[in-house]
């Protein structure tokens, strides 16, 4: 072997050995971590499965009572169910059916069933621009994941406060660079905000699991996966005392189907609170 | 009839338990996490604490070590659907700081039963 050549193998094989083997613990103390911490919202879906049914069962249990323990257990049951969904998303591994959306209209949408959601102490604010360019998303998981941006946004915001969801058009000299043109979607909160400890970590799954109870370990996880899975990006925003800003960074759609004809943008920006 | 106090922020949980117990002819109050369970430590002087572990405000752990500190004569169930803190299991944690019992979830209603009725006519080793 020439000693160029013997170098180019040194060089190839000797950095990136090291890091590697660096990083395998905290991967895997990560991973342990997530995994601990789905056993642990499993097991307890599962007491309540198993509990309701085996209830269920029990002779002196009455019709009333028989359909009360049903629903409790299909209930978890369906739980479940949401928790492998937020599972696949924080693995971007969601089977998507992109199209090409009105992302104004299907921000509207949502925001009917977010009024019922979020309460009357919060208000809900749009700014969305009238020009918008439509984007090619999954609307379901994209709706899922305005959901889950708004349902955090309920939690930082537990004394009542605004919610606001801008849109605009996004050039490649903007933040994202790595997406190319294309749209950004704005989710803001006027809660107490996030120190950059908290901030650097706030897309970890689970991390903060113990302060904010069951369920809601995976939610920002899971948004992060789907946004990247769609070709996206997300990024946080926040300061102790300023609020928390969430930006997702989609790509532009090109007309595909008929869809595009249907999805030209429509809507003004309107305060609708 | 014993007084039994349920932690548990879970709500299905808590009525489940409840549910389970119902028919044993105990007195059962339910508290959805530490903080709330232990304003009603002294007012409802209960018999037994079944405790989840992690909980939001103030987790079982913590709320377990405070029980022992004001209560000694109070049996202690823990449970939990697994998990670790420093590489020590949850329910182990539970024990070393006084728990008389721990449950692992998912428990059959059961396994709830005997347990609450073994820890019940059990003896506590008078406070240190």
């Amino acid at each position: 072997m020439s000693s160029a050549a013997e170098n180019r193998r040194k060089s190839a094989a000797a950095p990136r050995s090291a890091p590697r083997a660096e990083a395998r613990p905290q991967t895997m103390e990560a991973i342990g971590h997530v995994i601990g911490a789905v056993v642990h919202d499993f097991n307890n879906l599962f007491g309540l499965i198993i509990g309701n049914l085996e209830l269920l069962r029990e002779p002196q249990t009455s019709q009333a009572e028989a359909e009360e323990l049903s629903l409790n257990a299909l209930t978890a049951a369906f739980r479940g169910v949401e928790l492998t969904r937020g599972l696949l998303a924080f693995a971007g591994r969601q089977p998507l059916r992109p199209r090409l959306v009105d992302i104004n209209e299907l921000i509207v949408e949502t925001t009917r069933t977010l009024r019922r959601t979020l309460g009357e102490r919060i208000e809900i604010v749009h700014q969305l621009s009238a020009d918008v360019a439509p984007i090619v998303a999954d609307p379901v998981y994209l709706a899922a994941a305005l959901v889950n941006l708004a349902d955090n946004a309920r939690e930082a915001m537990a004394n009542g406060g605004r919610l606001t969801i801008a849109t605009a058009n996004r050039r490649t000299e903007d933040a994202a660079k790595a997406i190319g043109d294309g749209i950004v979607i704005a989710v803001s909160d006027t809660g107490p905000g996030m120190p950059p400890e908290i901030l650097g970590r706030v897309f970890e799954p689970y991390f903060a699991f113990r302060d904010r109870g069951r369920g809601s370990g995976l939610a920002l996880s899971a948004v992060q996966g789907y946004v990247t899975q769609s070709g996206g990006q997300i990024t946080a925003q926040s300061e102790p005392g300023a609020g928390t800003t969430f930006r997702l960074y989609l790509p532009r759609g090109v007309a595909l189907d008929a869809d595009a004809s249907q999805a030209a943008p429509r809507r003004s920006s309107k305060r609708d609170a | 009839m014993a007084v039994i106090l349920v932690i548990d922020d879970d709500e299905k949980m808590r009525r489940l338990i409840v549910r389970t117990l119902d028919g044993d002819q105990h007195r059962i109050v339910e508290a959805s996490n530490g903080a709330e369970a232990l304003k009603l430590l002294g007012e409802l002087k209960p018999d037994a604490v079944i405790t989840d572990i992690l909980m939001p405000q103030k987790e079982g752990i913590e709320t377990i070590r405070e029980i022992r500190e004001r209560a000694p004569e109070i049996k202690i169930i823990a449970m939990s659907g697994g998990g670790s803190s420093h590489n020590l299991m949850f329910l182990d944690v539970a024990r070393a700081f006084g728990a008389d019992a721990a449950l692992a979830k998912p428990f059959r209603p059961v396994e709830l039963r005997e347990t609450v009725e073994q820890v019940l006519r059990s003896e506590r080793p008078p406070a240190a």
